[in-house]
């Protein structure tokens, strides 16, 4: 295997080894209140969602309806982002988008989170060929990047929500099972776990008791992060135009009309922008506080 | 020297002999009938029934990776499935202003993010250091197209400074051709730096924990000696590893940003065929991007090996 | 033997050093008021267990303790001037000049990515030596055939991790070496290497001291290698000086209990191992956690024989310290 790959590798069974001993920490509400960088990303975070649930049943002015007389009206107290072409309230269509965005972010994640860790207590659990294998798998899919494999898989399945959630989960699930792997295999050979072998439990009632509560706040500080990959790669393949599809709003879609008409209206990808960084920010800044909370020896930032 | 890079190009033949297996069977397990797909609602069965054929895409799966890999053997990354067009030659065309473009991203992003990490680490507690892990909090939830679009309003739109894309050959006329990689590469680049940054000085602040660097002082060396010759020349090896992890997220962005400024690369080539539906095509524009990873991963690797004389060669 | 000082000033002189760490809200001392003095040409070997404070000394000597650290003292004067009153310029002056410090992982004080050529003449230059790159070459060739390198000339091409272990501390040896220091801290220079490798560093160093007239103050806590080259030796328990003296009265006549049992814990350097081999019972305290009184006292077997008298536990032996050798015990007569 080429070595950039067995360093990283070893990076991640760094930080699984630097854990206490006693298992990462728990992730309590008390936690993240007293972390700054946990409260304020989950205040933000708990606004973005917020808005997505008021967006799905009411916005100010209706996402879909053409006001002819009112397009590309710059952003005022009536129309806060503005409006586009065909005079629909940005802002409108931004709180309705959060929606499709949130709910493909939503979907990437829970589909890797389920892959991945099957995949990466399997890996771990089973010593010898099928780890060698599974290893090798992960690290080479982890070698194409992810945004290049995700619009391969749009490619085959056309422009929509529903194949921008399934290419995404095709390329985080390898993430979790790699950081799920190193997990495991840092707890396999703990005293509990031998005991419990000795016991002569079932491999499988070892990972649902004994391997699975224990990985349980990387698997959470993960799939927050893989949140924020989702939010972010979503807009991405929109803006690229394989996304969710114009007229449909989700941050995506608008952010291709963002990008037909940036000389024309540049509030129009200026808001759609904001409102992307603003969301993966804050669920960045929730990854980061739950990180130090679960290992305040990590260095914060993914890399 | 000679020895150690044979060795690691021996090692690449079984891993890209993986990569191509892993992705065609990768791809082909997507559901759905991609040439249905490409044809849209007007096409019929006969017709794609026809154009399987005519791909060979009725062949048995087996057979159809052995042709795609023999091809590969040759440099031959297959035909489009649009209109049965040879690849190679479209994205070797593409080639030149994808790699201009990344190794000027690159640069930007050493040349901000190293000078900045090492300063922080070096003098932990100050200025720099205090606004670095927000800094590189902000630049990691930056989508790109954003910075992107920003920077065009900014300085193409407003300012009028940089044309707001389109790629010109450095061979024809290299002072313009860098003036326009400078935005893109920007947008590209500028929100790894801070992440570079903070890797840099966290490498930097173990470094000055270092026996080795506690004793030079204890030696006697000049503080500039210190600085220079026993943390500045160690902390460029991390650099090096950190540029070959962050260069998966420099090829993916790449694609965004090709998009936006106009740029005729692999990552344009890449969502042109996506968007018409030429699996063919996006299939060996995957794998291309892949190998681009692996080999400068390995050229980085190399360059570690001659920089860390403990490396063995 | 004993001292080379003579009439002279000593070479160093330590009054009432103190040295704290403040970890938390704790503080601890890992050195409490030791005073000593270091003539020229003398090696001094300074033995103690594990956090007796020992390192920390030599640490404290070189200016080196770690930023959570305070250092106080009367007195650190070294030569004419006193260490803690120099300034930064000054200090590296006199560092690398007249005081080296030699630690056990010679390889860890190396720069990896430089070669050991590199690294000595760096050492030269940035004192100010003067000579082209040739002429420095030649006296790093010349220090490291001093320091019995078999090699010296190719060695100076190599990088610290393609030498053996005898090799690199041959090498962090010349590195202090090579300006002709007056004083060398050795903390624990042999301790990771080999026997036959042991018995050669030590010969060096006894080689160093005999032809330069530098001194030496060996940090260790192997009483048999003090015995094999130091002249005199003060004896570390729990961040204090509980013996001095010159090594032939201290063996022959130990005077503390602590001294003694270390010396019964040790093999006879010839004739037969003895039956049963003591050791000290119990574990050296930590700076947080010293007795009052005497800090011996909980392992002590005199205090056990004495029935336990009052003022091992409420009062710290004072001493003589002027004496040529003393103990810090308040039954030394009892032995």
């Amino acid at each position: 295997m080429n070595l950039i790959m067995r360093r990283q590798d070893s990076l991640v069974d760094a930080v699984a080894k630097a854990r206490p001993s006693g298992g990462a920490k728990a992730i309590t509400l008390r936690a993240i209140v007293a972390n700054r960088r946990a409260l304020t990303g989950g205040l933000l975070t708990a606004i973005v969602v917020a808005i997505a649930i008021v967006g799905a049943f009411w916005t100010p002015y209706d996402p879909l309806t053409f006001d002819a007389e009112h397009n590309f009206a710059g952003p005022s107290w009536d129309h806060l982002a503005g409006t586009d072409i065909y005079g629909r309230d940005i802002f409108s269509r931004l709180m309705a988008g959060a929606k499709v965005s949130l709910l493909v972010a939503t979907g990437a994640v829970a589909g890797s989170f389920i892959f991945g860790t099957a995949l990466g207590v399997i890996s771990g659990m089973f010593k010898g060929a099928v780890d060698a294998v599974l290893t090798r798998v992960i690290d080479l899919m982890l070698a194409i990047p992810g945004l290049v494999l995700a619009v391969g898989v749009v490619t085959l399945l056309g422009p929509s929500a529903v194949s921008v959630t399934i290419a995404l989960i095709g390329v985080y699930t390898w993430q979790f099972a790699r950081i799920i792997r190193a997990s495991v295999v840092a707890v396999r050979d703990r005293p509990y776990v031998e005991a419990a072998r000795g016991l002569n439990m079932g491999t499988w009632a070892i990972i649902v008791r004994d391997i699975l509560p224990n990985v349980m706040p990387v698997l959470i500080v993960q799939s927050t992060t893989a949140f924020a990959w989702g939010i972010l790669d979503e807009a991405s393949i929109g803006f690229l135009g394989l996304g969710v599809q114009p007229p449909a709003p989700s941050w995506g879609s608008l952010l291709i009309e963002g990008r037909q008409y940036m000389y024309q209206a540049p509030w129009l990808p200026i808001a759609a922008g904001a409102v992307v960084a603003i969301a993966v920010l804050g669920v960045n800044l929730l990854g980061d506080g739950l990180r130090d909370i679960v290992d305040p020896r990590s260095d914060g930032v993914k890399s | 020297m000679l020895g150690y890079l044979v060795r690691r190009i021996l090692v690449l033949i079984p891993l890209l002999f993986s990569l191509t297996v892993l992705l065609f069977f990768y791809i082909h397990a997507v559901p759905g009938d991609p040439i249905a797909g490409m044809l849209g609602p007007d096409s019929t069965p006969e017709l794609i029934a026809r154009l399987r054929h005519e791909r060979g895409l009725d062949l048995p799966l087996w057979e159809q990776y052995w042709r795609w890999f023999a091809g590969l053997f040759r440099g031959d990354l297959g035909i489009s499935l649009i209109n049965g067009a040879p690849v190679t030659p479209i994205v070797i065309n593409r080639i030149p202003a994808t790699l201009q473009l990344t190794l000027c991203s690159l640069f930007l992003i050493v040349a901000i993010g190293f000078p900045l990490g090492f300063l922080a680490g070096k003098h932990q507690g100050s200025w720099i250091d205090r606004i670095l892990s927000p800094t590189a909090l902000l630049g990691l939830s930056t989508p790109a197209f954003w910075l992107g679009t920003l920077l065009i309003l900014i300085f193409a739109v407003r300012l009028g400074w940089f044309p707001a894309g389109g790629y010109i050959p450095f061979s024809e006329d290299p002072i313009e051709s860098l003036r326009r990689t400078l935005l893109p590469a920007f947008a590209l680049g500028i929100n790894l730096s801070p992440l570079l940054a903070r890797l840099v000085r966290a490498a930097t602040v173990e470094l000055k924990r270092e026996p080795f660097v506690i004793q030079a002082s204890g030696r006697g060396l000049k503080p500039n000696t210190i600085t220079r010759r026993y943390l500045l020349r160690n902390a460029v090896l991390p650099v090096l590893v950190i540029v070959g992890m962050q260069l998966g997220g420099l090829l993916g962005g790449q694609v965004i940003i090709e998009q936006l400024f106009s740029w005729p690369g692999v990552g344009r080539l890449l969502v042109e065929g996506a968007v018409q539906r030429d699996y063919l095509l996006v299939q060996s524009l995957i794998l291309v991007v892949a190998v681009i990873y692996v080999l400068v991963n390995l050229a980085v690797d190399v360059l570690h090996a001659s920089l860390d004389p403990r490396v063995k060669l | 033997m004993s001292t080379a000082a003579g009439s002279d000033a000593p070479l160093l002189h330590v009054e009432e050093l103190c040295v704290e760490f403040t970890i938390g809200s704790h503080r601890l001392r890992a050195v409490d008021d030791v005073s000593f003095d270091i003539g020229r040409g003398e090696i001094v070997g300074l033995v103690g267990e594990s956090a007796s404070g020992k390192s920390t000394l030599g640490l404290a000597i070189m200016r080196m303790v770690p930023g959570a650290g305070r250092v106080s003292a009367k007195s650190m004067k070294f030569v004419d001037q006193e260490l803690y009153d120099l300034t930064a310029a000054e200090l590296r002056h006199v560092r690398g000049n007249d005081l080296a410090l030699i630690v056990q992982d010679a390889l860890a004080t190396m720069n990896p990515v430089i070669t050991v050529g590199e690294q000595i003449t760096q050492v030269m230059r940035d004192h100010g030596e003067k000579g082209g790159r040739s002429e420095l070459r030649r006296r790093a060739v010349h220090t490291f055939r001093e320091v019995r390198l078999s090699e010296p000339e190719e060695t100076l091409g190599k990088f610290p991790h393609e030498l053996s272990g005898g090799m690199q501390q041959r090498v962090a040896i010349a590195q202090g070496l090579v300006l002709g220091p007056l004083l060398i801290i050795a903390d624990e220079p042999t301790t990771a290497l080999d026997v036959t490798v042991q018995a050669q560093i030590l010969a060096l160093l006894r080689g160093i001291v005999d032809d330069r007239g530098t001194s030496i103050i060996f940090i260790t806590h192997d009483l048999a290698t003090v015995a094999e080259i130091c002249d005199r030796v003060l004896v570390m328990y729990a961040g204090r000086i509980v013996e001095a003296g010159a090594v032939g009265d201290v063996f022959a006549d130990p005077m503390h209990p602590y001294t003694r049992a270390l010396l019964a814990s040790l093999l006879p350097l010839d004739g037969e191992p003895p039956d049963v081999l003591t050791a000290i019972p119990g574990q050296p305290p930590q700076p947080d956690e010293w007795p009052t009184g005497c800090r011996f006292r909980p392992r002590c077997p005199l205090y056990q024989a004495l029935g336990e008298p009052e003022a091992c536990r409420t009062t710290d032996p004072l001493v003589d310290e002027t004496v040529p050798h003393w103990a810090a015990c308040h039954f030394v007569d009892e032995r």
